[in-house]
């Protein structure tokens, strides 16, 4: 049953997944023609047809300059647009570029700052100091060495700003789940939280007796990675059902970090130690695979973040004979786990392992995690309509600007 | 106020003013951002140390618990590290330097060798994937064939149009799995994120007490 509910998640994924491409493809599509046969390039192709001899045009300046500071930075920063000069649109190759000449307000020294191709309606000025006031000039050239200048710019100048408004929605977001979470937490413990069934077999597989101490590695991430944390918080909770079954554990990290946060968990695991090998990814999959192939192994969990090394690690593993759970979140490294690892916990899998494996009262905030995915999943699928259906204001709130 | 208390209200601090930094573009959040990378740096200096320490006595216990050849690494672990601390401390480590005359001319080709074997993993996981043993690894099968061949001239002759298909393939379900998969690690790790800052999740010692 749980197979088949499993298939039907997946293919329902890649359904809502293909979704939105298709989406994006008519709209593109759409887009291509109304651009193409709309008045833009139209009226453009007419306008270049109807002039015989382009080189005649008199050579204009470029004109409607706006001048602005960089929105949403800590200042030094301005942006500059303008209407190209005719005889760069229809001159067919007279225009040889353009230069940015700027002088600070007060006085009347313009100084070239920056030197532009054709066809360039834009420039950032990423070296003008925060509250200096500034005017901008463009010079047209040609390349028979004529050139315009355009009228001088509206002054302007740069400023930091103290906050990204486009931020808003993620901080709504943070502090909706900062509450919750934290209601959640007082929560009594509640037995029908669906645990994995992955979760489930590596917490099976940790309580089962072992002659060989049980070796563990927190992935090759540092401290910082939210996997590694993840990986520290359940690997304390299997020393928790380890310790009722008196089995061991052999630790071996790549981060100086972790080694600490390693350490401190083992404390309470007797003949079980934390091995600090080297940061280098390199060093530390040579270091683990004569580990492996010199020493019996029975079991190996490695969790956390993985790059390239993964497979040199799991390969290690599995001709060492060692039944190996993996897991992580580098969505590339995924395949490579489920074709060497006996159990593969996918993505998210891993940063619920330790909570759902947790015997206390934080076990309750798997179940907001839970929730927000499918607040998540109402509120993409919203999107998908909405893409659709031309619901601008919806996708607006949440666009943030972050890439 | 006992000290774990104390050291969650430090994490909350911490985590917000982390957080906080993102939202502000002005000269003040980067500044903050500085301020806690150095904080990093300082504490990952004194966690290395540690490392260290607990490397050296580890190979120390090995050289005195092995027997004949072992012996060799524990040893050669030694000779390396003092060679590199002794050229590192005494000469310069620009380029053409001891130091970096070791770095380029041992360590480098190592890890070049090491990875090179990545190749060959590849391919044997590959094909240890393509046994038709259960239903997730026919599908993997069935999609390495039509991507094969979706990408080979020849492929192209034998089922024509099969580069449409593999295209499908890239670019649908895919692309669709990767973006589920990353909205789940995205949630996921908000989720262990707001447990530490909010003092939920922490030290082992945190909650053993």
């Amino acid at each position: 049953m749980n197979g088949c509910r499993t298939w039907i998640k997946v293919v329902l994924l890649m359904l809502i997944g293909s979704i939105p491409l298709y989406a994006q493809i008519n709209t593109a599509d759409a887009l291509n023609d109304s651009v193409m046969s709309g008045i833009g390039m139209d009226s453009v192709f007419a306008e270049v047809d109807s002039i015989a001899f382009a080189d005649t045009l008199p050579l204009t300046a470029v004109d409607n300059i706006v001048a602005h500071d960089s929105p949403n930075d800590a200042g030094g920063v301005v942006e500059l647009y303008w209407t190209l000069s005719r005889a760069d649109v229809l001159g067919q190759g007279r225009v040889s570029g353009y230069q940015v000449l700027r002088s600070e307000a007060s006085a009347d020294e313009f100084r070239i700052i920056a030197r532009l191709g054709p066809g360039t309606d834009r420039f950032v000025d990423t070296n003008a100091p925060a509250a200096v006031d500034y005017k901008y000039i463009i010079r047209t050239l040609t390349y028979s060495g004529d050139f315009v200048d355009s009228e001088v710019s509206p002054v302007v100048s740069s400023s930091g700003q103290w906050f990204r408004p486009q931020y808003i929605p993620i901080i709504v977001a943070i502090v909706v789940i900062a509450f919750l979470m934290f209601i959640t937490r007082r929560l009594p413990v509640m037995d029908e939280i669906w645990i994995f069934p992955s979760i489930r077999n590596l917490a099976e597989t940790v309580i089962k007796p072992h002659t060989e101490p049980l070796v563990y590695v927190p992935g090759t991430g540092s401290y910082s990675c939210m996997a590694t944390i993840a990986s520290i918080t359940l690997m304390e909770q299997l020393i928790e059902l380890m310790r009722e079954h008196d089995n061991d554990m052999e630790v071996n990290v790549s981060d100086p970090m972790t080694f600490s946060a390693a350490t401190e968990c083992l404390e309470n695991l007797d003949h079980s130690t934390a091995y600090f090998i080297s940061p280098d990814k390199a060093v530390f999959s040579m270091a683990y695979t004569h580990k492996m192939l010199t020493k019996p192994v029975e079991t190996a969990i490695l969790m956390g973040t993985m790059d390239d090394e993964s497979l040199l690690l799991t390969e290690a593993g599995s001709r060492a004979g060692a039944f190996q759970i993996a897991g992580t979140d580098n969505v590339s490294q995924i395949p490579f786990l489920l074709s060497t690892c006996e159990l593969t916990l996918i993505g998210e899998v891993l940063f619920l392992a330790g909570p759902q494996l947790s015997p206390d009262g934080y076990r309750a905030a798997t179940l907001l995690h839970d929730r927000l995915k499918r607040i998540a999943w109402i509120l993409l699928l919203l999107g998908i309509l909405g893409a659709k259906l031309g619901w601008d204001w919806y996708i607006r709130l949440f666009e943030t600007g972050v890439r | 106020m006992n000290r774990d208390n104390r050291l969650r209200i430090m994490v909350l601090i911490l985590g917000l003013l982390a957080i906080l930094q993102f939202f502000i573009p002005h000269n003040t959040g980067r500044w903050i951002n500085r301020f806690l990378l150095d904080w990093l740096v300082i504490l990952e200096f004194f966690a290395l140390i540690a490392g260290i320490v607990a490397l050296v006595r580890g190979q120390l216990i090995s050289l005195r618990k092995t027997q004949g050849n072992a012996r060799i690494y524990p040893g050669l672990f030694f000779v390396g590290l003092a060679i590199m601390i002794v050229t590192g401390l005494v000469g310069p480590i620009a380029e053409g330097s001891l130091f970096d005359t070791c770095f380029r001319w041992f360590l480098q080709p190592l890890q070049s060798t090491l990875f090179s074997l990545l190749a060959f993993y590849m391919a044997y996981a590959a094909f240890r994937s393509f046994r038709l043993k259960s239903a997730p690894a026919t599908i993997l099968l069935l999609s390495a064939v039509i991507m094969l061949m979706g990408r080979m001239p020849l492929g192209e002759r034998v089922i024509p149009n099969i580069s449409l298909f593999a295209n499908w393939i890239v670019r649908v379900p895919n692309v669709g799995s990767t973006r589920g998969l990353w909205i789940g690690i995205g949630l996921a790790g908000i989720a262990t994120a707001m447990r530490v800052i909010i003092g939920i999740e922490g030290p082992a010692s945190w909650r053993r007490r």
